[in-house]
């Protein structure tokens, strides 16, 4: 059989098809408009909240680093923040940006791109927002302190108890990728727990550079 | 073009088999289907008013159709534990009329080994586009179309061979 004998096997296939579908208008009235309005409008709230915090946690650092230049502690800690806060909010932003002009009537090898693009931008941000969190939390806490209300918190910690508390937080990043490790390939995990387990292991950032290569070959292949 | 609901609702059953065919091609699982065909009904609806007449209308509802059906493919795959229940959904797959033919079973069976791009590629052959408009719709150059082409109907005539010849009945995967 050749490919284009199949080509009316196709068509009888398209035609039984065509005599199964029932469509409710009311209920596609309303099925509409409540998915276009829950789909789209968290994802945008959320990730705009999160580019706004993460100008102000710039500027907080930078506030901090301009007071502090001279001092190498604080060129480490509040430039250091500076750095990491100004790239996830640039993932940040990109998201927000692609998700607001994303059009389904595109090309589908250019949508696909673009969704995994969005992808890899996702998991590379909560990578660096978990990274930060877990380990750098105490450091970070005390530059936004010194920010909100002018007292040097990170004067009044010694060297060695800071240097403790970030070696304790490499500790629980490396507990916590063990375990997702273990976890990764449980099926009852929940989206939220699954995407937290996938980027803490890389496979989320490995399976959409993948997609990526894959198109990249589909467009190429010729 | 701006259309209304009513519009919309014709535009859906003109194209109710191009729709369905590509939720077929992507999803076994009727609810899955049902899930798939929701979702190109939304994307559609989302984007009528940025549909470029200069192209053909069935051009523009494959485009989305196949996207979201390569969207939902993947996401399930990811997240192959999740269910969603449609109970009163606006738009309902009935059984069709008769149990498919063997042939179609075995078109099938061939279609789920394809990778989900090639899977577009053939699907869009066997609806009978040209090599430009299959083109248009993935976004690849009609030389790379015609080449695809060529290669996936090789496989498929030695897949057919290979299901001929004694000892051997399962049809292998075409292309992955």
């Amino acid at each position: 059989m050749q490919l284009d004998d199949l080509k009316q096997v196709w068509a009888a296939h398209g035609a039984d098809l065509e005599r199964s579908l029932a469509i409710n208008e009311r209920l596609l009235r309303e099925t509409l408009l409540r998915k276009v309005r829950s789909v789209f409008v968290p994802f945008q709230i959320v990730r705009t909240l999160e580019v706004v915090l993460g100008i102000a946690t710039i500027v907080a650092a930078m506030a901090v680093l301009t007071n502090h230049f001279a001092d190498p502690r604080y060129l480490v800690v509040a430039g250091g923040l500076a750095v990491l806060a100004g790239y996830v909010t640039g993932l940040c932003a990109y998201s927000l940006r692609q998700t607001a002009t994303i059009d389904y009537a595109a090309p589908v090898t250019t949508l696909h791109r673009t969704i995994e693009r969005i992808r890899l931008a996702e998991y590379r941000r909560l990578k660096w927002t978990l990274l930060l969190g877990i380990v750098a939390w105490l450091p970070i806490a005390l530059i936004l302190f010194e920010a909100l209300t002018g007292f040097d918190a990170l004067a009044r910690v010694g060297l060695p108890w800071l240097v403790a508390n970030i070696m304790f937080g490499l500790v629980c990043l490396g507990v916590g990728q063990a375990m997702s490790r273990r976890y990764v390939e449980r099926t009852d995990l929940n989206p939220w727990a699954r995407r937290l387990v996938e980027s803490l292991t890389g496979r989320a950032v490995r399976s959409a550079t993948q997609h990526l290569a894959e198109l990249a070959r589909f467009e190429r292949d010729g | 073009m701006s259309m209304d609901i009513e519009q919309f609702t014709n535009l859906l059953l003109r194209h109710a088999g191009l729709i369905h065919k590509v939720a077929y091609a992507y999803c076994r699982n009727a609810t899955d289907r049902e899930d798939v065909i929701q979702e190109i009904a939304m994307q559609l609806w989302q984007s009528r008013d940025r549909y470029d007449d200069r192209f053909k209308e069935t051009t523009w509802i494959y485009r989305i159709a196949i996207n979201v059906a390569v969207s939902f493919y993947r996401r399930e795959r990811r997240h192959s534990h999740r269910r969603v229940s449609l109970e009163g959904a606006a738009i309902t797959i009935l059984a069709p009329s008769a149990d498919p033919s063997p042939d179609q079973e075995q078109l099938m069976r061939w279609a789920d080994d394809l990778g989900e791009l090639d899977k577009a590629l053939v699907l869009l052959y066997l609806d009978g586009h040209d090599h430009a408009s299959i083109a248009e719709v993935l976004g690849i150059s009609v030389s790379n179309v015609g080449t695809k082409l060529h290669r996936i109907k090789n496989k498929l005539r030695a897949a057919f061979d290979r299901r001929l010849q004694p000892n051997q009945t399962e049809v292998p995967h075409a292309t992955r």
